[in-house]
């Protein structure tokens, strides 16, 4: 069971980042204040000596690897492996994530020849990079798969230009998961669970209707209540597991808080909430990561049983596991205990040796679902 | 945080987290029905191990969270052969010990309250013979000890006072016996049925138990003696703990001192082991946290019986075709049943498949192709599992006694609650099935916290469940459907 969590790789010697946050306020009564950094301060990835106890912490916790972004810049691939490479090995290593949304040559079905070309380009990113594979393979999730013109095409495109590359093959991720598994049959490995701003399953808690809207232009209320959406964490979580064996082959997300108003200005941010109006509840946070765990070590092979969390240090959408001073260490803790016990139950459970075959689970599936039909 | 310091001509430092599942280094087990003083005798055990030469065992009070660092500061000075330190309101903060009392009547320090220092240094004088001094920090006070804590613990006031009537019973019996040495210990663990399966078969599988009795509820007499648990039973005649919260177990703890009479606590040591820990917070299973309480030391988690075979196991005699199953499917409450239409949907599909099931207790149910059997009783029950390839119960006494005690091929069922401190363990002839939902383990008694229901949504599908049933039966008895 591999434990892989999102990393943000902005902060950097500049400080930008950091001073971002710092000065980031809420628009909106309703918002969640961002937190900062206590323990690990506000660092500077470009320093090693900064960079070791980030890595030393996550691996404290459980955790095998970090997932980073790559990013297309004037024709070329980039991302920040080469900041975290020294502190890389055989117990902990890195995913990338590709964020596709903005690159238009993808778009179009008709420019095969170019996005041959920015395929070999990609894979050159990947050469040098401590990946933590699965299945054997270098990890890339395909941040928007639905804005590729060509899946299965583009897809094929990837996967030639590791092999031209001579890399052990890619493990391709798609950040979608709401539309019955289209992906899977499109060249993509698995599919990964999309971030809560692209979560339908459950309704938001304030849905918004034209009152509200007129309420709202005539100042009787917050925007935000027409503007933002804002989900129960506990129907969210539930809702996240609930009957995803039907959605196709669906890697586990998990997210302890989130609130991303500080990167939507012009209003429409998602916000988790936990009971009592808090950002974040440990405990079910914690249960959230031990039953993704459990089921991911049920329903999928041994080589791609991965869990992912959102995030490590993604301190613009509150939901960084890093110590902070609003949180100090609780929810870094409740990370860690949660992959510990997670790690222990599926230890007890071992491989199930005689698990039945496909065959017959689809056969006994089919058999459930006449008889419910007629049951109804 | 559990902490203490060995010392020598030197001090070294000890800090313990309870464990979340990995027991590293510096992790103690953790286990809901071991009471505070059992973790005073941990502490000083593993720092007796890691620091042969220690002539003095510092142990902080385990109800608190407290560093090594902490408990320096507030160690007396010259340093007594044996002491304790307390608040300004004489609750225990540290316990100094003697190295001599890990010896063979370390069992007795079960007595200690953990909760009063007058009490605790009274007992520890009477239990070593030698003078235990006091010293009280006048300028600290811990303050009311609330009713649960982050790290677990649930021991509010009358709770305390349970304590209080354990090391103050320990006491009178060392003042008014001279052979009080000879005299056994007994737990208080009366019920309920499924926990009177946990700690006997826990108890057989302690290497030296710091407990020889076991106080039970009369009524519990066939599963003790079906389970055949190694501590001898104390039997209480008092109907067990009522479920619906109207009597406390403090409350129920001083009625059976009364029931149980003279004969019984002029004879026994008496140590509250019901739950002071909450349960679900810790990942071991309780058959683990059992052995623990009665005296086991783990360091390691392959010593734990959840990653081993279990001690028991059976299997049916029978051909293996037809296959036949027996279900529990009912579990006192609605929440905690087996959805109507979940088992309506699961009966047609076996009995189309050409297996026999059979389902406790549920008549209303022969409609869908089961056959209800009455299985009541422990003998019954026994009878009746014997005539099936695979048990499938819900997370309730039937489920225990049929994995743990019988070690028969089962498969359970968890809703509201979790596998992991009540499943079977080793996977062996063995699966746990629930739905993976994150809301799980919620632990509602009543209706369903998240949808609102009475039923649970946790519970696996019928199909996943007879996927878990086939893959048990081709385990144990090489049977794949036609």
């Amino acid at each position: 069971m591999q434990i892989f969590a999102f990393f943000d790789s902005s902060f950097g010697s500049d400080e930008a980042a950091w001073r971002r946050l710092r000065e980031a306020r809420p628009i909106s009564r309703q918002h969640f204040s961002l937190n900062l950094p206590s323990s690990l301060g506000q660092y500077d990835l470009n320093r090693q000596d900064q960079v070791a106890p980030i890595v030393g912490l996550a691996r404290k916790a459980g955790i095998d690897g970090f997932v980073l972004d790559l990013v297309e810049a004037d024709g070329d691939y980039r991302h920040a492996g080469a900041l975290l490479a020294p502190f890389c090995g055989s117990e902990f290593g890195l995913a990338l994530r590709w964020c596709n949304k903005s690159e238009p040559l993808w778009r179009d079905p008709a420019d095969a020849v170019r996005q041959m070309e920015q395929a070999e380009r990609l894979v050159a990113a990947l050469r040098d990079f401590p990946a933590r594979r699965i299945d054997g393979r270098i990890p890339l999730i395909v941040q928007a798969p639905e804005t590729l013109a060509a899946p299965a095409a583009q897809t094929a495109m990837l996967r030639m230009a590791a092999e031209r590359a001579g890399l052990s093959g890619l493990y391709l991720i798609a950040s979608r998961a709401e539309d019955q598994g289209r992906f899977l049959s499109q060249g993509f490995d698995c599919l990964l669970d999309p971030p809560p701003q692209d979560w339908h399953s459950c309704q938001p808690s304030n849905r918004a209707s034209g009152l509200d809207y007129l309420e709202v232009m005539a100042g009787l209320r917050d925007s935000v209540d027409y503007l933002d959406r804002f989900f129960p964490y506990l129907s969210f979580s539930v809702s996240r597991m609930a009957k995803r064996d039907q959605r196709g082959k669906c890697l586990p997300l998990v997210f302890g808080a989130f609130h991303d108003w500080l990167d939507h200005p012009e209003g429409g941010a998602t916000h988790l909430v936990a009971s009592g109006q808090r950002a974040i509840d440990t405990q079910l946070f914690g249960m959230f990561i031990e039953n993704a765990m459990l089921w991911t070590h049920r329903n999928f092979s041994p080589a791609e049983r991965v869990v992912f969390l959102h995030s490590w240090n993604c301190w613009f959408d509150g939901s960084q596991m890093e110590p902070s001073l609003l949180d100090g260490d609780l929810v870094y803790n409740t990370v860690r205990a949660a992959i510990d016990r997670g790690r222990y139950v599926i230890r007890t459970r071992g491989e199930s040796p005689a698990d039945i075959d496909d065959l017959l689970k689809e056969r006994i599936a089919v058999l459930c679902r006449l008889a419910g039909e007629g049951a109804a | 945080m559990l902490a203490g310091l060995a010392i020598s001509d030197r001090a070294q430092g000890f800090d313990f987290r309870f464990s979340k599942g990995s027991l590293r280094q510096g992790e103690i087990f953790d286990s809901a029905t071991s009471p505070p003083a059992r973790y005073i005798i941990e502490v000083a055990r593993r720092m007796n191990r890691a620091f042969p030469e220690a002539t003095h065992l510092v142990v902080g009070n385990p109800l608190l969270p407290l560093r090594a660092e902490q408990i320096a500061k507030w160690l007396p000075q010259p340093l007594a052969a044996a002491a304790i330190v307390s608040d300004a309101a004489d609750f225990p903060l540290l316990y100094v010990l003697p190295r001599s009392v890990l010896g063979p009547r370390q069992k007795y320090l079960l007595a200690l309250s953990g909760v009063d220092c007058d009490l605790d240094r009274r007992l520890l004088e009477a239990l070593t013979g030698i003078e235990v001094a006091r010293h009280r920090l006048g300028s600290l006070t811990i303050g009311s000890y609330p009713l649960t804590t982050a790290e677990g613990w649930f021991q509010g006031s009358a709770r305390q006072a349970v304590l209080k009537v354990t090391a103050a019973h320990a006491l009178s019996l060392i003042e008014a016996r001279a052979d009080w040495d000879r005299l056994p210990v007994a737990a208080f663990h009366p019920y309920h049925a499924g926990s009177i399966v946990f700690f006997a078969v826990a108890s057989l599988d302690v290497d030296t138990p710091l407990v020889e009795r076991h106080i039970i509820c009369s009524s519990y007499r066939d599963i003790a003696e079906a389970c055949g648990g190694r501590l001898e039973p104390i039997w209480l005649d008092l109907p067990h703990l009522p479920r619906d919260g109207s009597v406390g177990e403090p409350q129920y703890f001083s009625r059976s001192l009364d029931r149980l009479g003279a004969q019984v606590t002029g004879e026994n040591f008496i140590i509250f082991m019901r739950y002071s820990r909450a349960s679900s917070a810790s990942p071991f299973h309780m058959i683990d946290q059992d052995r623990f309480t009665l005296g086991q030391s783990f360091e390691r988690v392959e010593q734990l019986r959840q990653l081993q075979p279990p001690l028991r196991s059976d299997r049916c005699t029978l051909p293996p075709v037809p296959l036949k199953v027996l279900f529990q499917v009912t579990g006192g409450v609605s929440i905690k049943n087996y959805p109507l239409d979940y088992c309506k949907t699961l009966f047609r599909v076996l009995d189309r498949m050409g297996i026999v099931a059979s389902v406790i207790g549920r008549p209303d149910l022969e409609p869908y192709g089961v056959t209800s059997i009455d299985a009541g009783e422990t003998d019954s029950l026994t009878a009746a599992v014997r005539q099936h390839h695979v048990f499938v119960g819900l997370d309730s006494f039937p489920h225990h006694f049929v994995r743990n005690a019988l070690g028969w091929p089962t498969v359970g069922l968890f809703g509201t609650t979790s596998a992991r401190n009540f499943g079977g363990g080793w996977n062996a002839h063995y699966r746990d099935a629930d739905a993976g939902l994150a809301c799980h383990p919620c632990g509602a008694e009543s209706r369903c916290p998240v949808y609102g229901g009475k039923e649970c949504v946790n519970y696996a599908r019928p199909d996943d469940l007879i996927a878990a049933v086939l893959s048990v039966a081709e385990q144990a008895y090489g049977f794949r459907p036609e």
